[in-house]
């Protein structure tokens, strides 16, 4: 037991745990916490083997999870956003979390709010009401009147947050290093790295100056929108944990039958909450990364207001290039470039079987191009598409699933609003758009290949045998073969596109070596060709992307 | 960082590379053609046209220090080797002279 520290420190939570798991039906896994000896395929247990009880097993899960309180609230939400790691029918239980709390005492708002603005809350605001209006796991929500009298909200955080969380996140670990260690099975689902994952969504969730910026940033992007609202946040009484920002009235969009009362038009609120929901991924690669019903508010005049901007996902651009290419093969069935994707995107290891793996994928893009006018399934179709892909050994980048989470979302809020809304529809020709003005768009093309000049740089700290197998292959003349070997048959290209990275960093490398070389001494005209060598590295992949266009073209 | 002539000049070129060898086959591909309705791909088509039709024009007077920076450093690797030679090919086709323009490769 000498091992376990963090079981005995949290022995008393540990207890907890395996009681409130016992009662769940899940007494087997229960008996092996207490005994040690549980570890062996806990996890398959737990997901496949039929335990003592009439109730689902992710229902049941759910229900442990709502029970043991926030931490395992919160891990349940990221899990549910995680169908690489957890089967289809847990995940769709645990979209299901609610973490509806008790709040908390006013005198607790009162003390945390003074400790962080370092003013009492009479000084700061005029009138604050101490029921509270929201409460959930991290904050609870009341409403006050500020001294010039503007409507605000404060977002306060639940006090000894940060102590609760850490105790269960330290039992987390150390479950999750003993089943690393100890069930190879388990270890390819990587479940150090998850409670890692885990923990740093959560902190950065519990940081209410960053979810300030985040709703500046929000806003800013969006300035051009004037259908969409993000609440004014007042950075002079916010903090860790306190957020104070402007109160709006508005009905939550859950709300069908008060909306319809309303007398809002519903397809156009639906339209718009896509737009903006779309354009954040893939015009400026931040996005709500859970836009729920209850985070919707909408106004008598059709404007949708956003609200809780604590789980943001963020895209580089050159993700955003693969998910546009991803999203635009799927939406149009196109399994050759979603396979052709995943193999620039190198994803694909090399003991996949491409053929069977493309005949898979195709099995599932038929069908769900035939439920089409139904309405698509985003979130669902993601997730089969992952179990595809985890089967072929590929492993989906996380930030594809996040992207999936929010358009999933959004697409679950159109069905609620608006049943007939047919999101294939309304997001095809959009996503089209965008993916041909970004390929298409010579600025962007000049400024990747100023980033690639440093993608260069560090290449060459690891490859001098990478090129010097390019130079033997050039020497041997097959280069124009690799370059040109654009056909469809998958195994050629996965060898070239491999080949052509290769020859690709190669050359450009090369070029900027000689560049650097030339710097390096000190006469003016060598440090002139210097630079210039290095303007050519640059060239040449201009020239390079020049060739692949006219292999592309053969 | 404000805009070099290289940088422009460089754009200038890529604008033209696009126009002449990749707008045609991205929008022939069958993704795009499903994608959006008959007019609304010409409409797209025309306006990434201009919009490139801008970037060569815009850059076209900072093409030569292009060509002229890779010609030089050209000539700065040894001339009997491979790499003088895929180098020179290179600058031929990136940068052709401005007078033979040729429209399509072999
Ligand atoms: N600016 C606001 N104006 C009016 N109500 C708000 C505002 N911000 C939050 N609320 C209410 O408080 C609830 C919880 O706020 P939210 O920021 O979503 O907290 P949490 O992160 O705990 O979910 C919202 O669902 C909404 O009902
Ligand atoms: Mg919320």
């Amino acid at each position: 037991m000498a091992y376990w520290p963090w079981m005995l420190r949290d022995i008393g939570r540990l207890r907890r745990i395996t009681s409130i798991l016992a009662r769940h039906g899940f007494s087997d896994v229960a008996a092996r916490l207490r005994f040690g000896a549980w570890l062996k395929n806990l996890f398959n247990k737990l997901f496949r083997r039929p335990l003592s009880s009439p109730i689902p097993i992710g229902k049941r899960i759910r229900m442990v999870a709502e029970e043991l309180g926030p931490t395992f609230v919160k891990l349940g939400q990221m899990l549910a956003t995680r169908p690489d790691l957890v089967p289809m029918h847990v995940v769709s239980e645990l979209r299901f979390l609610q973490d509806q709390v008790p709040g908390f005492p006013f005198e607790d708002v009162r003390a945390i709010v003074e400790a962080d603005l370092g003013a009492s809350v009479d000084e700061v605001f005029a009138s604050v009401d101490s029921a509270p209006i929201a409460a959930a796991s991290i904050a609870q929500v009341h409403r006050a009147t500020l001294k010039d009298g503007t409507q605000v909200i404060i977002k306060v955080q639940r006090p000894n947050l940060p102590e609760t969380i850490k105790a269960d996140l330290r039992i987390l670990s150390g479950l999750a290093s003993m089943l690393e260690r100890r069930v190879p099975e388990i270890r390819q689902f990587r479940p150090l790295a998850i409670v890692e994952e885990f923990r740093r969504s959560l902190s950065r969730e519990m940081d209410f100056e960053m979810e300030l910026l985040s709703m500046l940033r929000y806003a800013e992007m969006f300035s051009d929108e004037p259908k969409l609202h993000v609440p004014t946040p007042y950075p002079e009484y916010s903090s860790k944990r306190v957020l104070v920002m402007e109160y709006v009235e508005g009905i939550k969009v859950s709300e069908r039958q008060s909306l319809i009362d309303a007398g809002v038009d519903l397809p156009s609120i639906v339209e718009t909450g896509m737009r903006i929901t779309l354009r954040s991924i893939f015009e400026f690669g931040f996005f709500h990364a859970d836009p729920h019903p209850g985070n919707f508010f909408v106004r008598s005049d059709g404007s949708i207001v956003l609200l809780d901007f604590g789980m943001m996902g963020s895209l580089e651009s050159r993700r955003i290039d693969e998910m546009l290419v991803f999203m635009v093969a799927i939406l149009t069935g196109d399994v050759d470039m979603l396979v052709n994707q995943l193999l620039d995107a190198d994803l694909i290891g090399d003991e996949t079987d491409l053929r069977s793996m493309r005949g898979d994928l195709q099995a599932i893009l038929d069908r769900y191009s035939n439920i089409r006018l139904g309405g698509l399934d985003v979130a669902g179709f993601l997730a089969e598409l992952a179990d595809v892909t985890i089967a072929h050994q590929v492993v989906l980048p996380a930030d594809l699933l996040l992207v999936g989470k929010a358009m999933g979302t959004m697409e679950g809020l159109g069905q609620e609003v608006y049943p007939e809304f047919q999101p294939l529809e309304a997001i095809r020709p959009y996503l089209t758009e965008v993916y041909v003005k970004r390929v298409l768009d010579a600025k962007r093309h000049t400024q990747t290949a100023a980033r690639s000049l440093l993608d260069g740089l560090n290449l060459l700290k690891e490859a001098p045998f990478d090129i010097r197998r390019i130079l033997r292959r050039l020497r041997r003349n097959e280069m124009g073969l690799i370059v040109r070997s654009a056909d469809s048959d998958f195994e050629q290209r996965a060898a070239s596109a491999r080949i052509n990275r290769l020859i690709f960093g190669g050359m450009f490398t090369l070029f900027f070596f000689a560049g650097i070389f030339l710097l390096d001494s000190s006469s003016p005209v060598r440090i002139v060709a210097g630079v210039v060598s290095e303007v050519f590295a640059w060239g040449f992949l201009m020239g390079f992307g020049w060739f692949m266009i006219q292999g592309d073209r053969r | 960082m404000a805009e070099s002539s290289f940088d422009k000049g460089l754009e200038s070129l890529v604008a033209e590379l696009i126009r002449t060898h990749l707008v045609d086959s991205v929008f022939a591909k069958d993704a795009v053609r499903k994608g959006l309705t008959p007019e609304k791909l010409e409409s797209l088509r025309q306006e990434i046209l201009t919009r490139l039709k801008e970037a060569e024009e815009s850059g076209l007077e900072h093409r030569d220090a292009v060509r002229k920076v890779m010609e030089t450093i050209s000539g700065f690797i040894p001339k009997d080797s491979l790499m003088s030679t895929v180098a020179k090919s290179f600058v031929d086709k990136i940068v052709p002279p401005a007078a033979s323009q040729d429209k399509e490769e072999e």
